[in-house]
């Protein structure tokens, strides 16, 4: 607790805190959100608890995609019309959504909640890894997309995984590296350009 | 190169300050704890992305910024070269297989660069402030990898002779430091190298209290071994020239000859071959991969044959929770006349070996860069009697040099009256 919240009531106090916590909230803030919420109406304030209480009461991952959903299975491996022999593994929910956005990709996802990261005390048995080869026994799947950050740990989540797929058969592939649309060659920076090159193409 | 200007802002104790500099010798004047080395070291993180002197970056935001809603320090410089010696053109991406070039900063090669360094800090969950680096070059944004190196600088401290007598970490630095600005493939695979160690030691030791399976440290042996690898050949390959630098060095600084030389200097050449200053790489491999091996095979087989090594002291690696070979361990061997120079040699020998250290580095970025690095002198030549103090000047082969000093008049008129002097006094430089 800091200078700024010893002073202030406890209920406000404990707001501020609250705040304090949550990522990419300093204390200013923390503050400012909670002041804000002293000023708007009861029944506004009523609403985002509410939401809070609901977020965590009528939400249960995915049996099949470990996805958050209210309803399980989610509204995606419900999806009939979706190719269910592609699965896209990816970090967490949120690049569900990305993937979404792009309306390129009509498969199947596997959300791993996390990537292996030893100095953070996460290992594989920590992700849903083990979920992932559930999913594959039944043989429907044909290709795993792996769409982990292209970083260290990212990198190691799907190598690690890659090499438990690859005795069963199953094709595992990895997006492609490259320049972002809409850029300029000469601003890009030289780890993008490289592994540009790298995953150059025939045209 | 030399910096034709300098600005702070918010940086240690100046709030705001330009410095338009000249070519040549530039003196900072002043006593002690008024700013001086500030400046040098404003210039040396421009070039280097790094400082010896702070614990976090949060060290470099001035205290008067420290309540501010966005509390930062910014530091810019622009260096001009003469073009003359632009040996090298950058400006080519990494061939096609994916190897990165040994090239300077790319597009970096124009007359003038400017660096741009912003430390932005923000509290804490304890209520401290962090802070963050954030580089521009020429203006735009860049990670530290692209912009380290677009400056070139050799730092010279009365902490120099720790190069020589402290531990094998400031020896490494010393390399570090020194090819992270020529070569950007180095300081790549050590920002690479640096993340897997500290992965695969945690691993190492989840391995040892069976959280985890030795099979999991396989993806960081590889990775390991890769960055490990191009650390080690580079590193091997420019103590080869480094070596014959210093060498050269120590008996300019000490006799005021070349090695070998003959005829009228040959007593002098004498005493030259009694004290041969000798560096030799010692890199933490196997018996069986020596520096000369290492600098005569190419990457490839060397992580090759780290993978492999790796693999066999795995469980070694295990009981001990660290990782026991790999470039993070290596050391520079200093032998003076055939005998440690840590032990043997006296205290002016020392010193005169980390000043030579110190001038090989400078010739190294030279001869792989084209252009003569920035040379910063933090309160060197003061420790110096006047004949090595004029041996040292008489060294230095550089389009600038920086030098702070606390005792102005100990410098001859000769040497002043060609310098660009600025007196430096409460967190203000001003022209004297
Ligand atoms: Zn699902």
């Amino acid at each position: 607790m800091n200078e700024a919240t010893t002073s202030a009531a406890a209920p406000v106090a404990r707001l501020i805190d609250e705040f304090h916590k949550l990522p990419g909230i300093g204390p200013k803030s923390a503050q400012r959100l909670t002041y804000h919420l002293l000023r708007i109406p009861p029944e506004d304030a009523l609403a985002l608890a509410q939401a809070i209480i609901e977020l965590k009461e009528r939400t249960v991952l995915c049996s099949v995609c470990q996805n958050v959903t209210e309803d399980d299975p989610c509204a995606i491996c419900r999806d009939d019309s979706r190719d269910r022999s592609m699965i896209c593994v990816i970090e967490e929910p949120l690049d569900i959504l990305a993937v979404e956005r792009t309306r390129a990709f009509h498969g199947l996802y596997h959300v791993l909640h996390g990537v292996i990261s030893p100095m953070d005390g996460i290992g594989p048995d920590d992700l849903k890894v083990n979920e992932l080869l559930a999913r594959l026994r039944g043989g429907a799947v044909h290709e795993v997309i792996m769409a982990t950050n292209p970083n260290l740990e990212g990198e190691a989540t799907s190598m690690y995984i890659s090499r438990l797929l690859t005795p069963l058969g199953v094709r595992v592939t990895r997006l492609a590296r490259g320049l972002p649309m809409g850029s300029d060659l000469e601003y890009a920076d030289d780890v993008t350009l490289s592994r540009a090159l790298e995953n150059r193409q025939d045209v | 190169m030399y910096l034709r200007r300098l600005e702070l802002a918010h940086f240690r104790n100046y709030e705001q300050q330009e410095l338009p500099l000249a070519p040549g010798r530039v003196l900072f004047l002043g006593e002690n704890a008024q700013g001086k080395t500030n400046l040098l070291e404003a210039a040396f993180l421009l070039a280097s992305g790094r400082s010896d002197r702070s614990a976090g970056d949060a060290d470099f935001i001035a205290w008067s910024q420290r309540d501010a809603a966005l509390p930062f320090a910014r530091v810019a410089g622009t260096v001009a070269s003469d073009g003359m010696a632009t040996a090298t053109s950058a400006a080519l991406p990494p061939d096609a297989s994916g190897r990165e070039d040994a090239a300077p900063p790319a597009a970096a090669r124009g007359v003038e660069r400017t660096v741009e360094l912003t430390v932005v800090g923000r509290a804490s969950a304890r209520g401290e402030l962090v802070a963050s680096k954030r580089f521009k070059l020429n203006g735009v944004a860049r990670r530290a990898s692209e912009v380290i190196g677009a400056i070139t600088a050799v730092l010279f401290t009365t902490d120099d002779m720790d190069l020589v007598k402290g531990s094998p970490a400031g020896r490494r630095r010393y390399l570090d430091v020194m090819l992270s600005q020529i070569d950007r493939a180095y300081l790549r695979a050590l920002q690479r190298y640096t993340k897997v160690i500290s992965q695969r030691n945690a691993l190492l030791r989840r391995v040892q209290e069976g959280d985890a399976r030795a099979g999991e440290l396989t993806y960081w042996d590889e990775q390991l071994a890769d960055a490990g690898a191009r650390l080690f050949s580079r590193r091997a390959e420019a103590v080869v020239q480094l070596a014959a630098a210093a060498e050269g060095a120590y008996a300019r600084l000490s006799f005021g000859v070349e090695p070998g030389a003959a005829g009228a200097a040959a007593d002098a050449a004498c005493s030259v071959r009694d004290e041969r200053f000798l560096l030799t790489y010692l890199p933490r491999f196997a018996d069986a991969w020596p520096a000369e091996r290492i600098a005569a095979t190419a990457a490839e087989a060397i992580a090759a044959a780290l993978l492999t090594r790796l693999t066999d002291t795995r469980a070694r690696d295990v009981a001990a929770g660290v990782t026991l070979v790999g470039p993070h361990r290596d050391d520079l061997a200093m032998t003076l006349g055939g005998e440690p120079a840590a032990t043997f040699a006296s205290r002016g020998q020392q010193r005169t070996a980390a000043l030579a250290l110190r001038l090989a580095e400078a010739r190294l970025i030279f001869e792989r860069s084209g252009e003569r690095p920035l040379l910063l002198l933090d309160d060197v030549l003061s420790e110096l009697d006047a004949s090595r103090r004029a041996h040292v000047l008489a060294s230095l082969d550089a389009d600038q040099v920086l030098i702070t000093s606390a005792d102005g008049d100990r410098f001859d008129a000769a040497f002043v009256a060609g310098a660009q002097v600025w007196r430096v006094a409460g967190g203000t430089a001003a022209r004297a």
